[in-house]
């Protein structure tokens, strides 16, 4: 893990959430998130937890949320990469990203390892979650609307969901899979909830319930294999 | 008569219970950036006799200068925790003190059974609920009180009131929890927690100087972000403090290496 400086360069508003693009030596992988605050000590109690929404020539863009007080020019002290990311199993070939009540932002990274890697992606969301980020989309990532989940998960062979930890106790009925029925596919989950301790402490803020005791999303997350998860 | 251990700090900082897991992390750190080095001792996470889960309704909201969290103190209960982190706490360069929570006197004296003659445990911390009774509390630090030094974790609310009636008791010194605040969540409800940040500072300092004129040695804590800060609470009467959430920055615990 590294502490390196950095500035903002550009914040915009995605769907009415604040984004912003961060110039620095660090860059998170899919799903995982660096910590960052201002050098001059001001602003929040916390410091914030950025994912990356896209890499950038001197850095990254940082996916919402994205503190709303920063502005470009803004200088910042950096931390990380923390925390489990993403990681697409060998030989996929067909992935499914699903964002869940989220922006699909911290999922669009995955897109272009999957592109890189010679597969097909598709995307599922909220369509009104996608404004000017579609902008930054792939031309090649196929885009739809939740109600084509069926259909693309019975494609897929690979499923990676970004979604808030409150919505898990949901999750089962969105995917139409009962319980004691396994998924058609591989699948791992970003768990996004907040995370103040960000591994420090063990602090318990970002529980999540897994098959074997309760796991820490700040470390053992947030990104999760599915079947490691109660849901 | 009161059996009354002396407490020795190595310095006047100490990690506020809650804010640096159940034992110092062990790495060599690199040069010039050894805060944990500056630690006077080592506060554990809140440790119970039995596993606590994580609170149902976990919550972490920031208000202006502050945040509140409500975790509910999850943690895998006394046996598993010295199963795994007794050794590191041998092997700590600062003395270890466990904070403890419990419920009833004999939950106490059950634990710190457990936890005297391990090496490098120099005391316990009980952490008091807020609302507690006062007889209750003197019974908790009474059945605590051994080899160990005692530091009484008294809830901010009602601090003043109980480091009055622990002045004869077996304590060695007081420390104060985090207050409990309510803030409105986004869907309209209200949610409690315990509070932390910078925001806090004046209304600590103000209750260090009144709980300092009971002649207990004091502890303090409470929004200190700054070196500046834990000079103030000194000034305030503390005898030494605490760090909480300023542990969570990004430098973590090696800012303290420039205080």
């Amino acid at each position: 893990m590294h502490l390196c400086s950095g500035h903002v360069t550009e914040i915009w508003l995605e769907n009415g959430r604040v984004a912003g693009r961060i110039a620095c030596p660090l860059q998170p992988a899919p799903g995982q998130y660096l910590l960052a605050q201002p050098q001059d000590g001001t602003g929040d109690a916390l410091p914030a937890a950025l994912f990356s929404g896209g890499a950038s020539a001197d850095g990254f863009i940082a996916a919402p949320p994205f503190p709303t007080e920063w502005r470009p020019g803004r200088e910042l002290l950096l931390r990380g990469p923390t925390g489990k990311g993403f990681s697409l199993p060998k030989g996929v070939r067909r992935v499914c990203l699903l964002a869940l009540d989220t922006t699909p932002s911290r999922l669009l990274p995955l897109a272009i390892q999957a592109f890189k890697d010679q597969a097909e992606a598709a995307l599922l969301c909220d369509t009104r979650s996608i404004d000017l980020a579609m902008q930054r989309l792939p031309t090649a990532l196929e885009v739809d609307s939740l109600d084509a989940l069926p259909a693309i998960l019975s494609w897929a062979d690979f499923l990676a969901i970004d979604l808030p930890a409150a919505h898990l106790p949901q999750l089962r009925q969105q995917l139409g899979i009962k319980v004691g029925e396994r998924l058609p596919c591989a699948a791992q989950a970003l768990v996004f909830t907040p995370m103040p301790c960000a591994g420090v402490a063990d602090c318990g803020a970002c529980a999540v319930k897994g098959r074997r005791g309760w796991r820490l999303a700040c470390k053992d997350g947030p990104v999760f294999d599915l079947n490691d998860l109660e849901w | 008569m009161v059996n009354k251990q002396e407490l020795f700090l190595h310095s006047q900082f100490l990690n506020a219970a809650g804010c640096l897991g159940f034992a110092p992390e062990l790495r060599p750190a690199k040069r010039g950036a050894d805060g944990l080095g500056r630690l006077g001792a080592f506060i554990t996470h809140p440790i119970s006799l039995a596993a606590r889960p994580p609170a149902e309704s976990r919550v972490c909201m920031t208000f202006n200068g502050g945040f509140l969290l409500h975790t509910g103190l999850a943690n895998p209960g006394l046996k598993a925790v010295l199963k795994r982190f007794a050794p590191r706490w041998a092997a700590s360069p600062m003395p270890v003190i466990p904070h403890l929570i419990a419920g009833f006197p004999d939950e106490i004296e059950r634990m710190v059974q457990q936890l005297e003659g391990l090496e490098n445990v120099v005391g316990v911390e009980i952490g008091l609920p807020p609302r507690i009774d006062p007889g209750l509390a003197a019974a908790l630090v009474a059945r605590a009180a051994g080899e160990l030094s005692v530091i009484a974790c008294l809830p901010f609310e009602s601090a003043l009131e109980l480091a009055d009636s622990l002045q004869h008791s077996a304590v060695s010194a007081v420390s104060l929890a985090a207050p409990r605040g309510t803030l409105p969540a986004p869907d309209g409800r209200l949610v409690q927690g315990r509070l932390y940040g910078p925001a806090l500072l004046p209304a600590a300092l103000k209750l260090v100087q009144d709980v300092s004129q009971c002649g207990l040695p004091v502890i303090g804590s409470g929004g200190i972000y700054t070196p500046q800060d834990a000079r103030a609470m000194q000034s305030a009467g503390a005898v030494a403090v605490q760090l909480d959430a300023v542990l969570w920055n990004v430098e973590g615990i090696n800012i303290l290496a420039r205080w």
